[in-house]
């Protein structure tokens, strides 16, 4: 099992890969995901079921045998039950989930402030967050993400991004 | 929900239909409240910009269609037009956003094809309902529903088509099952007995794609977007009482005219749509609305302006209030009609 | 064609090497921006498009186009991020490149395949137009969904280290693929109710997701992105760095040209695809390796088969709407608006009537190429720098503008949730050994296989024979097959010695 859990692409840190658990919460996510496929097809014509059937039937075997092959594991005491993958300290979690909220804070505000302003607000926030310093960095840097952002996407390709003060302001000038 | 079987024959007027009928007195009463309305709009209406929202893509047949008629329309409003476009479940998101999200004050219209939108409502339950929510008040563009073969195919009329769906399964391509070519199809296979299977391909490109390339035997489809493939297919009929491009179209016959039939004519009538609401509230502004539509259909310039967009004019038609609510119901009763064989084929 | 005709088109596509030139440089942005495609981009400017003359209309659109294939290869290598679906397959061995410090050498490898592979494509499709266009004739849905499992297979695959977790992400990214109105019937399906997923899953916000999302959120648990080695590495890098890629990169020149002759072919089929060339062409060049088992770990070829594949794709992809006047995919489509707008005669007439516009298109295609080559290689040495820049600013660039990539397609702020909801999924996944490319396999190829398999079943009146009833299916299934059973004999063999 040990070296079965490293990401391929080397992602996961490099601790001791004997520990399961945490691995088994995108599979139960995965088979509760697959129940509620099941019951959201009920009733349509078999053809629209098919795919969901055999794939939700494929998923489950595959489940199987991940859990045969981790009961085992732990049997031969080959590994041990925990969800140290998941283990993070105060201050990664922190700066992870607060840029994660901020993330979010951005996808609501952005319909009320526009694309640019709201973007400008959002990297000063998580840099601040993430104790980019000095202060002055943070400014220049989401002054000139925000800057560049708007020259390229309002200004030359006119996307339909959503529209605040800044782009009414700026509406005049260019 | 109210799914009565309405009339049967629509009143749909084209150009030259318009002008006999004005000369007649018929349609003119139509549009009596119409003439008056300038005169009885109190408000400044419009005062700012009208907002179109579009239930389909950007840069698509509808939204050119829109920018066609809007660019005469508009000088005539003495307003411009801003378009949101809201994609998504055949329709449906787009008449959800309007009805549920836009205020009914006149300044907001839905642009769409009340053909396939009205299936969209007949089969997916939407939480609105027509015409208590809103109304098509007024039609200014036509894509006929046609069927055709590739230009190598053996099949050379219908009829030879229908013959050999008596004997073996014939497949079309269509671009998706709840929508008025396949109800063509379906229509013709009821009459005929011939075993005639529409292919869904997600869209009308593929769906050409698959007649062209030979995977089915024919395709089902709007005529406007099949122009582009005019010269490597073969028309076979038009669901429409006259073919208005016979030219561009091997002057394929009505299908009524080849099968002595008296099917309802099918397609995607493009029109604007406006909440119940306004329409009661705001009778002023609708019926000024509806008369500068016409002004403009009959000015000339929507023509010029349908050519700028790389359209054909020959589809532009003025059809009114009353024409677009009785086409549309009847889309829905053909939907409903056709239910075991868009839920289970 | 003669080639005073030949020539008299390549010097009408060089007249406008400044056009070119504004339209590479912005398709390579806008391609290496997730969210922002040749498709979204061409919308975005139809108003310029409509305005000028077709023929310029049409060298911006097409130089646009091939540019943001190339461009797309950018993020993927140095964020693990793909500008669209069709380089994720980049980021396999691109990032784990990039890791190491070798960002230099992976940009470089990825230009020279896309500018060799698209240059040699385009070739061959000014002289074999007529011969490309009939492979839409008889690669059906059939053919299709053979060849759609050669993609899929790579779910197998792609996780060596733990095949049965790659398998479990494949096959839940085919479930969540499997979202939205069916291909026959239009009845939705697990959409939560969702009006917004009755299309299915968008691909963009997901890929987002998974990819930039997920990346930058583990990004932060260190300062760098690089290996301390790495870091060194990048220090040190100079010019010489980009003549190693280039050198690298011409010695598996072969390997470029039949890898983007995958693309090439796919390309031409209506309705498939950069993504199924490039995981296609992946999975292939990785099958006839002598080391299969350096691919995942910053394998040149791994770099070279998807960009080489992705870029033939963009020469394919324009046949079917030139000849057949059928657009093959979303930007072609965008396309066509554009030329029916100017009343140009698509399909055969075309050829007849003005065939320098038609030949015109592959004319641009080579131009735009040579132009890139000149303009971009050179900014690999500074491009490469991204990955020294500190995990603290870059994270919050990453989730910003890519968050807003994730709505433009659709302009839904419901596309920004799918974005963070799969980000999400994208870092428990990467915490916990799951890999996120096989997931995305089934996400982007899952419908597209599923409405082939759907189109044939219903073709036959639900015989399943019908995949069995045609000989080049026949023979691609025998070639799957092979493609299955070769790698497990040759681990046997090696196993046994």
């Amino acid at each position: 099992m040990s070296e079965h859990n490293k990401d391929d692409d080397g992602d996961t840190d490099d601790r001791a890969r004997t520990r399961i658990g945490a691995d088994l919460i995108i599979p139960v996510a995965g088979l509760a995901f697959a129940g509620y496929y099941l019951w959201s097809i009920a009733g349509l014509p078999g053809m629209a079921q098919f795919s969901g059937r055999f794939l939700v039937a494929v998923l489950v075997v595959l489940v199987v045998l991940l859990a045969l092959r981790m009961g085992t594991a732990l049997a031969r005491g080959e590994a041990e039950f925990s969800f140290a993958d998941l283990a993070e300290t105060r201050k990664t979690a922190l700066m992870r989930w607060g840029v994660f909220a901020l993330a979010i804070g951005f996808a609501l505000g952005i319909p009320y402030l526009g694309f640019t302003l709201s973007i400008f607000v959002f990297l000063l926030l998580s840099m601040l967050l993430l104790q980019v310093r000095p202060i002055s960095r943070i400014f220049i840097i989401a002054f000139c993400a925000a800057a560049v952002g708007y020259l390229l996407f309002i200004v030359a390709l006119g996307a339909r991004l959503p529209r605040g003060p800044v782009e009414t302001f700026l509406a005049g000038i260019f | 929900m109210d799914r009565k079987t309405p009339n049967k024959s629509t009143t749909r007027l084209t150009r030259r239909g318009l002008i006999k009928a004005t000369t007649l007195g018929g349609a003119g009463a139509l549009f009596a409240p119409a003439l008056v309305g300038r005169a009885l709009a109190q408000d400044d209406f419009p005062s700012r910009t009208m907002q179109i929202l579009i239930p389909t893509g950007e840069g698509g047949g509808v939204d050119r269609s829109a920018r066609a008629f809007n660019a005469g329309w508009g000088e005539i409003l003495g307003t411009g037009f801003e378009y949101g476009y809201f994609p998504g479940a055949a329709g449906q998101v787009g008449y959800e956003t309007f009805i549920g999200r836009r205020e009914p004050d006149a300044y907001n219209l839905l642009y769409g094809a009340i053909g396939p939108e009205m299936i969209m409502y007949a089969t997916q339950n939407p939480s609105y309902t027509f015409p208590d929510d809103y109304v098509y008040f007024g039609g200014v563009n036509a894509d006929d529903v046609v069927i055709w073969v590739a230009e190598d195919s053996p099949f050379q009329t219908l009829e030879d088509l229908i013959e050999e769906g008596q004997s073996r399964r014939v497949n079309f391509s269509g671009s998706r099952l709840p929508h008025p070519a396949s109800i063509a199809v379906f229509l013709l296979a009821e009459e005929t007995g011939a075993d005639f299977n529409v292919i869904p391909y997600g869209g009308g490109n593929p769906a050409r794609s698959a007649a062209l390339t030979g995977e089915v035997d024919a395709c089902c489809t709007h005529m406007g977007s099949s122009l582009s493939v005019a010269d490597q297919v073969r028309f076979l009929t038009v669901f429409q009482d006259e073919n208005r491009v016979p030219g561009l179209t091997n002057d394929a016959l009505p299908v009524n005219e080849i099968m002595g039939t008296d099917f309802p004519e099918l397609g995607g009538l493009r029109a604007f749509a406006i909440h119940t609401a306004a329409i009661e509230q705001y009778p002023d502004r609708v019926a000024l609305l509806k008369e500068t539509m016409l002004e403009n259909f009959e000015s000339g310039r929507y023509d010029a302006d349908t050519l700028d967009q790389g359209l054909t004019p020959e589809f532009n038609v003025f059809v009114d209030q009353e024409a677009c609510t009785r086409s549309a119901m009847e889309m829905v009763e053909l939907a409903n009609r056709f239910e075991h064989l868009l839920r289970d084929g | 064609m003669s080639l005073e005709l030949l020539i008299d088109i390549f010097l009408g596509a060089a007249s406008y090497w400044w056009l070119i030139l504004i339209a590479t440089t912005l398709g390579i942005i806008i391609g290496a921006i997730p969210g922002f495609g040749a498709q979204n981009t061409i919308i975005m400017l139809l108003p310029f498009t409509l305005a000028v003359q077709v023929d310029m209309a049409l060298t911006f659109m097409v130089a646009l186009y091939v540019a943001s294939h190339m461009g797309s290869g950018i993020p993927a290598i140095l964020l693990n991020i793909p500008g669209t679906g069709g380089a994720a397959a980049t980021t396999i061995d691109g990032y784990p490149m990039a890791k190491k410090g070798m960002a230099q050498q992976a940009l470089v490898l990825t230009f020279v395949a896309s500018t060799l592979g698209g240059f040699f494509t385009a070739f061959i499709a000014i002289f074999a137009i007529g011969y490309l266009a009939r492979i839409a004739f008889f690669l059906h849905s059939v053919e299709m969904v053979v060849i759609m499992l050669f993609g899929i297979t790579l779910i197998a695959v792609i996780a060596a280290k733990d095949p049965l977790k790659g398998l479990i992400s494949g096959i839940i990214g085919l479930l969540i693929g499997a979202i939205g109105a069916d291909h026959i019937y239009s009845a939705p399906r697990a959409t939560f109710g969702f009006l917004e997923l009755y299309e299915g899953m968008p691909i963009i916000p997901a890929l987002i997701g998974l990819f930039a999302i997920s990346e930058a959120l583990v990004m932060l648990e260190k300062r760098s992105m690089l290996t301390a080695e790495g870091r060194e590495r990048m220090l040190r890098a100079g010019w010489r760095e980009t003549l190693e890629g280039i050198q690298m990169a011409l010695k598996r020149w072969t390997h470029i040209l039949w890898t983007s002759l995958i693309g090439l072919v796919v390309g031409a089929v209506p309705g498939a695809g950069a993504s199924i060339g490039s995981f296609v062409a992946y999975q292939q060049s990785r099958l006839y390796s002598k080391t299969p088992e350096a691919y995942g770990t910053g394998h040149p070829e791994g770099v070279l088969a998807p960009e080489a594949a992705n870029n033939g794709v963009a020469s394919g992809s324009l046949i079917p709407l030139l000849v057949l006047a059928v657009p093959g995919g979303t930007t072609a489509a965008v396309m066509l608006v554009v030329l029916s707008y100017h009343g140009v005669p698509l399909g055969p007439r075309l050829f007849v009537e003005d065939p320098g516009l038609a030949y015109g298109v592959f004319a641009t295609m080579v131009l735009s190429y040579l132009i890139m080559m000149v303009t971009i290689l050179p900014m690999s040495k500074y491009l490469s720098r991204v990955t020294l820049v500190g995990t603290t600013i870059l994270a919050p660039i990453i989730i910003g503008f890519t968050l807003v990539g994730a709505f433009s397609p659709r302009a839904y702020i419901f596309d920004m949730g799918v974005a963070l909801t799969f980000g999400v999924l994208g870092y428990l996944m990467r915490k916990t050994g799951y890999h996120v490319v096989a997931m995305l396999i089934g996400i982007i190829l899952g419908p597209l296989l599923e409405a082939n398999f759907m189109r044939a079943l219903r073709l036959s009146g639900g015989d399943s024979m019908v995949f069995f009833s045609s000989t080049i299916g026949n023979v691609l299934w025998l070639m799957l097959l092979a493609s299955i059973l070769l790698p497990l004999y040759s681990s046997w063999r090696r196993n046994r010695a």
